[in-house]
Formats: C-alpha cells, structure tokens, sequence
C-alpha cells in the first residue's frame, strides 16, 4: 500500500490494457462499488477495474477528484472555506465542461459510472441524452442518436394518437 | 446505436412521464426497454389553464417544478367545464350531457341515456343535467363504480355508472348549501356549508342498480367551528377527506379579511376528523398532522394521497396543496407574498400564476400548505390531475 502524505491513503487502480493510476482512497470511495470493496478487504494491492480503458477511467478519476470534497469524505477541507452555494455553482460549470466529449465517449462514461455505481456521474452522463429526448421531435431524436425508425407506419400514428399529450 | 445497457440506465433516469412515452415511441427496440421496466407512478399535476378554448393547458408538474408545455386535452374536452377527476387521468366534464374521459388515452365511459339526464327535486330546476361536482367511488371502468354529484345548491344524486339501467338518485336538503361530498366506507358523506353539519348515506351496489339508505344526519358535539360565509368562495372553502378510512375535513380561513383589501392575512386551513363519541355522536377533533400523507384541494377534487419517502421532495408529506378557487383580476388581490412562476398568453388574455407556502398551524411539526393562484382573466381556476402511471 502506498502512501504519498501522512494522514492520506492512497490507493491503485489498474485499468485492463495495463495503466495504473495512484488516487487517494477518499477519491475512489466515490465509487460505491470500489468503497465496498475496500470495506470488504479486497483492496490490498492494485484494484483491476475490468473493461475500462484507462482513457475513460483517467476522466472518471479527475470527475471523483473534482466531487470528493463536497461529498463530505475524510481528509478534504476545501468545503470549510467556501461558501457552499458558491462550490455548488463551481461545481455545476465544472460538470459542463466535463461533459463536453463526443458520442461515444460520453456512452462509456454512463457504462463506467454504471459499473462503478457513481450516481453523480451517471445523472451527469444521462442528462444529455434525457435533454436530447426531451427537446427535439421523434424525427431529431432518431437523428440525434443514430436510431432507426422501425415503427410501421400505421403503427407510429397510433402511438402518436394515442399519447396526444407528449408529442405536441 | 445505443447498446441496450445504457439505454435501460438512460430510460431508468428519465424523470418526467412526457419523456419516457417519447423513450418508447422513438423505436420498436426501445419500446421493449421502457416495457422492462414496471410503470412509475406519476405524481399530481396541476392543470393551470384548464377551461381555455385551446388546447394549451400548461401542467405544472410539483415533482420536479416544471411546467408541460406540451400537455393538451383532447378536442372532446377543450372548452368543456371539468367537475370531477379521478386517478389514471379521467375527469367529468359538465357539458350536457355529462361525459367522463380520461385525458391520456381519449378514452371514454359511454353513459346510458338514463345516465345521462337527471330528475331534480328542486322546484323550478333547469332541465339540463349539469353537476357542479362529480365523484367516483372507483376506477371509472369498473362495473362497480358508484358516480356522486352535487347537482344543485341543496340536492345531491348518486348513480351506479358500471349499471346502465341505473338512474341517478337524487336527494335534496331543503335551505341547506352542500359543500363537499365524500365516499368512506360504503357511505356518502355530505358537508353543508356555515352549519358544517354532515349527512351520509349508506350505499350499495344491486344487481342493475344502487341501493340507498335513508340520510342520516350526524350528531356532532362541539361544532363551535362553524364560521359564516360572506359569499368569497374561498371565504367558505370547506373539504371533505377520506384519510386512512376517516372522515376529515378541511376548512379554509382568511382571518376574517375581505379578499378586495390591500392589507390582506394569510390564508390558513384547519383540519379536524369525525371521531364517534359513543351513544350515536360524534364529535371533531384537530388533526395536527397529516402524517405521510399531503391533502390536494381544489373546487372539483380533493384527495389524501400516500407520499412515500422515496419519492422526490415535491409534493411532501404532511403539507396542503390547494387552488385558489377565482382568477383575481390584479396581482395586488393576491397575498403580498406570492411568487409567480409562470406567465402565459392564450386567446382568453394574459394569466400570471403564482404559488405561496404558509404554515397552517405554528407548532414545528405542524402542517405546511402551499397555495396555487392565477390573477388575469376570467376563466376557470387551476385543478389537480391524477395521471396514470407511466
């Protein structure tokens, strides 16, 4: 087990095409499913995170890195010192940014927070996607995500009568 | 494409029930993602503008604070006057005849012609059938559904909608102002307006119609609540409750200011419940908490409903949510306090709507209320909406 500064435990993460990334435990505790697996014990050494390259789990580390302060975990203060509201403000232009990934990359966010379980991250990752249903006809939505329209024709027009009220 | 793990993830997070029949009407394969997962209950919304003369109603959705902009009647409804609502998205439209509809589906309840036409009691009545207030004791396709209605100021009928040979019942209480009616355990409970004096009625099904017993009117102990009316509806707003099989009502007060004056008091409500005293009476007793429960009132419809603590912070336990029964024609009618949290323009005129929280009672635990009001226009006051689970 490493560790870089008194007081703050460090911990491995390995991705499988053989990176490895050094982060303080309070960080990866983010994830409630490596949390669990610190709690259990199974964490002496490096924690393999199976099929996720490390580009993708680099950028969820920087994402728990970002959120652990205000989560309230052990060995961060930054929260004592700014407002709250103010970090919260901070926080929603930091997640914006984040955000900003094409396609695919955004779509193995949502699998890594899902199997990760980081709530945070997972509403964050969903959130574009539920915008983009919410915001654009059936049409764009098709368009916008690469969906065929497999409906038959007949078929869209009942839907589409019968649920009036969502599509106008 | 979507692999199918993240869109059953997306669709799992999709809050509001509009999005997630758009999710399964984008294609066959993410329909059968939204069909894996079991309906979600959809919290009450409040129809803001539901007697405009088009379809834009404007659904204010209290769970997450948004407003649906794409929400419309179907065309059977628009214009219509609404005087009863059930869960599921049905309601009672007033126009003679009477026709029940949900607003989702666009289905309806077809009435027989007895169904349709009502004998008045009251001398001089017109002929037309139109209820100010529809209830139902069910689910509206249920062969056992039981429709109440207040049909006039003192006359009330029931009518077993599921039994088409059954005419409606009417009963009239002569030189009384029926306020409320509730069904609670096989009985319909009728509130009458200053006195608060009830009369409940035992009622049952028959093989093609209603059975009815004789009105009984309750002796309550007590009744040191009564209050006068000086003709302000909501001066007199009085509601009945069904709450965990108990009768309880809701009264709301204005402290005595008239609703014109510029120094207006906040509005409160007080609930009390019927408790059986023994020997025959009853007697009303406060109710200080409403538990997991939050009241919705409104003209047509009131309701308990059952807010379980996972569900998001709107509409919360133990709180009243009302709507203010008049459109005021200037905000400076409404209390000082009011936030408004839409404006909207239809061919009625320009309507801003507001929404105000207050305390009902001053104890910390007490119960919250918090009151929806529309100043502009002339037009029918916002209502409450059970829709279906989606």
């Amino acid at each position: 087990m490493a560790t870089r500064e008194a007081g703050k435990k460090m911990i491995m993460l390995k991705s499988p095409d053989g990176m490895e990334f050094e982060v303080e435990e309070a960080v990866a505790m983010e994830s409630q499913t490596i949390r669990k697996m610190i709690e259990d014990d199974c964490a002496d050494t490096a924690i393999l995170i199976p099929n996720i390259n490390s580009k993708i789990l680099s950028r969820v580390i920087e994402y728990c890195n970002k959120h652990v302060p205000t989560t309230g975990a052990t060995g961060a203060a930054a929260s004592d010192t700014v407002a709250p509201a103010a970090l919260a403000e901070d926080l929603k232009i930091w997640d914006a940014e984040f955000i900003k990934v094409n396609r695919a990359t955004r779509f193995n966010l949502i699998q890594a927070a899902s199997y990760l379980n980081i709530k945070g991250l997972l509403d964050l990752t969903s959130q574009t996607t539920i915008d983009t249903i919410s915001d654009n006809s059936l049409e764009e939505i098709r368009s916008f995500l690469s969906t065929k329209n497999d409906y038959l024709p007949e078929e869209e027009q009942t839907i589409r009568r019968e649920n009036q009220w969502a599509f106008q | 494409m979507l692999p199918d793990d993240i869109l059953t993830l997306v669709y799992s997070r999709v809050a509001s029930a509009d999005n997630r029949v758009r999710f399964a009407a984008v294609c066959t394969s993410w329909r059968a993602i939204a069909q894996m997962q079991p309906p979600r209950r959809v919290l009450p919304w409040l129809i803001l503008d539901p007697g405009s003369n088009d379809g834009a109603k404007h659904a204010y959705c209290l769970e997450d604070g948004t407003i649906l902009s794409r929400f419309r009647f179907p065309s059977e409804v628009v214009g219509g006057c609404i005087v009863g609502c059930y869960d599921g998205g049905w309601v009672a439209v007033s126009e003679a005849p009477l026709r029940i509809i949900n607003l989702f589906s666009g289905a309806e309840v077809a009435l027989s012609a007895k169904q349709r036409s009502v004998i008045r009691l009251c001398p001089h009545a017109d002929d037309r059938f139109v209820p100010m207030k529809v209830i139902f004791s069910e689910r509206p396709t249920s062969r056992d559904c039981i429709l109440a209605a207040i049909i006039g100021c003192s006359e009330v009928a029931i009518c077993g909608l599921g039994r088409s040979k059954s005419a409606w019942l009417p009963n009239i209480f002569p030189g009384q102002t029926v306020m409320d009616i509730a069904f609670c355990n096989g009985y319909l409970y009728c509130l009458m307006s200053e006195t608060m004096a009830m009369v409940r009625f035992k009622i049952g099904l028959a093989k093609h119609g209603l059975s009815r017993g004789d009105p009984q009117w309750l002796i309550i102990h007590d009744q040191g609540y009564w209050y006068a009316a000086n003709g302000d509806p909501n001066e007199h707003a009085a509601y009945i409750v069904e709450l965990r099989g108990k009768i309880m009502i809701a009264v709301r007060k204005t402290r005595g200011s008239w609703w014109w004056s510029r120094n207006k008091t906040l509005p409160i409500f007080f609930c009390l419940e019927l408790v059986y005293a023994g020997d025959g009476t009853y007697h009303w007793e406060p109710v200080k908490r409403l538990g997991d429960h939050a009241l919705f009132l409104g003209p047509t419809f009131s309701k308990a409903l059952h807010v379980s603590i996972g569900e998001h912070c709107s509409p919360r336990r133990n709180h009243i949510y009302y709507s203010d029964h008049r459109c005021y024609p200037q905000k400076k009618c409404l209390p000082n306090d009011a936030k408004k949290f839409l404006t909207s323009s239809n061919s009625d005129g320009c309507h801003a709507y507001y929404k105000q929280g207050e305390c009902v009672d001053n104890t910390d635990a007490g119960i919250m209320s918090v009151g929806y009001y529309v100043s502009g226009g002339n037009q029918c006051p916002p209502m409450w909406l059970f829709p279906p689970d989606l």
